[in-house]
């Protein structure tokens, strides 16, 4: 027991204050990981069916019946998204459907959609003790339990990383994670990395 | 304009994480200070929960009405509590009320701390970043000026509690302003640097 280490080495600077901790992380369970997470595919929304249901067009796309999809697009200045849809495909034509997130947008709203990359976890980040996570793109993570359902959906933006620190933030994890979906929101691929460090439940 | 950045590394089974979040904006509040060092004490009676004595060493310069925190370690396991309110007779401290860990078993040996307290000016709605860090194992709270409590952070020695608002993690403080910071630290030794930091997008 408590035999996976981990450090992380936090600096804040604010107006010239500095901040320094150089914490290490002992768990009994630990997972590390780095994926290429292939780019997003421009598009449009040719169909609106309803807020989780649409038709977006997009070509070159690589996207096959039965994966799951993210889709981005801009509300102002505001990026939004709807993540985990089912999708169907009919040549450039990708029906989505279902997911979690923001309402689908107007027909003719310029969309990325992005295939999901499914990341075996099996980690329980209620007992967590520090999980840093990092994309240097932006995107988003969805941490799901084993039966598939999303607990936590996490907006990562270009190499801030996501960091949950028992005893510095608040763990807001409920479940058992068995699965991470990772995708990115724009048109170039990115590198995800993951850093898990916990105590068994 | 002021500027506030993350730096994180994470290290792990030879995975390296490197990643940094930047805000600027255009004001900041906070204090840099150094506590004075807490006074060493036993529990001596134990009324309930949050009613006790504290037999505290002499000179321990504490004043009936202060607001103090107390520190223990018990079965290995730490604990504190924050915000009692004194009555000195003597070296004997009746503590009461507060907020936090239930007071340990009688005889536990404790540290008690005269709450420091330090003006600051700021709306929570403002910030873009806050952060804090004391050398030793402390407590800060962000305070109205009533005072009535907004946050209360418990801070591990030596290591940086902080929040960006990055819409990942609940804002830490919202609604009324905050006009003070109140602190407390464990040890006993001697003082330990505080800081307390907030970037924001209003000067106050």
């Amino acid at each position: 027991m408590g035999n996976i280490n981990g450090t992380i080495v936090e600096t804040v600077t604010i107006d010239g204050v500095e901040m320094t901790s150089v914490g290490t992380v002992t768990g009994d369970v630990g997972a590390c990981c780095s994926y290429a997470i292939p780019a997003a595919t421009s598009g449009t929304v040719t169909t609106w069916t309803d807020a989780n249901t649409g038709v977006i067009t997009a070509s070159g796309h690589t996207i096959t019946t039965g994966d799951k999809v993210d889709v981005y697009w801009m509300s102002g200045s505001t990026r939004e998204r709807r993540v985990g849809m089912d999708a169907t495909v009919s040549g450039s034509a990708v029906t989505v459907d279902g997911g979690q997130g923001d309402d689908l947008p107007d027909v003719d709203t310029v969309v990325t959609i992005a295939e999901v990359m499914q990341i075996e976890c099996a980690c329980h980040p209620a007992n967590l003790k520090a999980w840093v996570m990092h994309l240097d793109v932006e995107g988003t993570v969805c941490t799901l339990d084993f039966d598939g359902a999303v607990d936590e959906q996490i907006e990562l933006t270009a190499n801030e990383p996501y960091q949950n620190i028992d005893g510095v933030h608040t763990n807001s994890f409920s479940a058992t994670c068995g699965y991470l979906w990772v995708s990115v929101a724009g048109t170039t691929a990115g590198t995800f990395k993951s850093q898990f460090v916990g105590d068994a439940l | 304009m002021a500027s506030g950045v993350v730096k994180t590394t994470g290290d792990m089974a030879g995975l390296s994480i490197t990643g940094e979040t930047s805000r600027t904006d255009e004001a900041t509040a906070g204090v840099n200070t150094s506590l004075s060092a807490a006074s060493t004490g036993t529990l001596s009676t134990r009324t309930d929960d949050d009613t006790g004595v504290v037999a505290a060493a002499t000179g321990h310069g504490i004043s009936t009405s202060d607001k103090v925190a107390v520190y223990w370690t018990e079965s290995g396991v730490t604990g504190m509590r924050y915000g009692m309110t004194a009555t000195v007779s003597g070296d004997n401290i009746t503590v009461d009320g507060g907020s936090g860990d239930n007071l340990p078993t009688q005889d536990n040996a404790v540290t008690i701390h005269k709450e420091e307290t330090y003006a600051v000016a700021f709306d929570g709605d403002d910030m873009s970043m806050v952060a804090a860090r004391c050398d030793a194992w402390g407590h800060v709270r962000f305070e109205t000026s009533v005072p009535a409590t907004l946050k209360a952070v418990e801070l591990e020695a030596g290591r940086v509690w902080h929040w960006a608002d990055s819409g990942e993690e609940t804002r830490p403080i919202t609604g009324t302003a905050v006009a003070q910071v109140t602190a407390s630290q464990s040890g006993s030794s001697g003082t330990a640097n505080l800081k307390v930091k907030a970037l924001l997008n209003a000067a106050s």
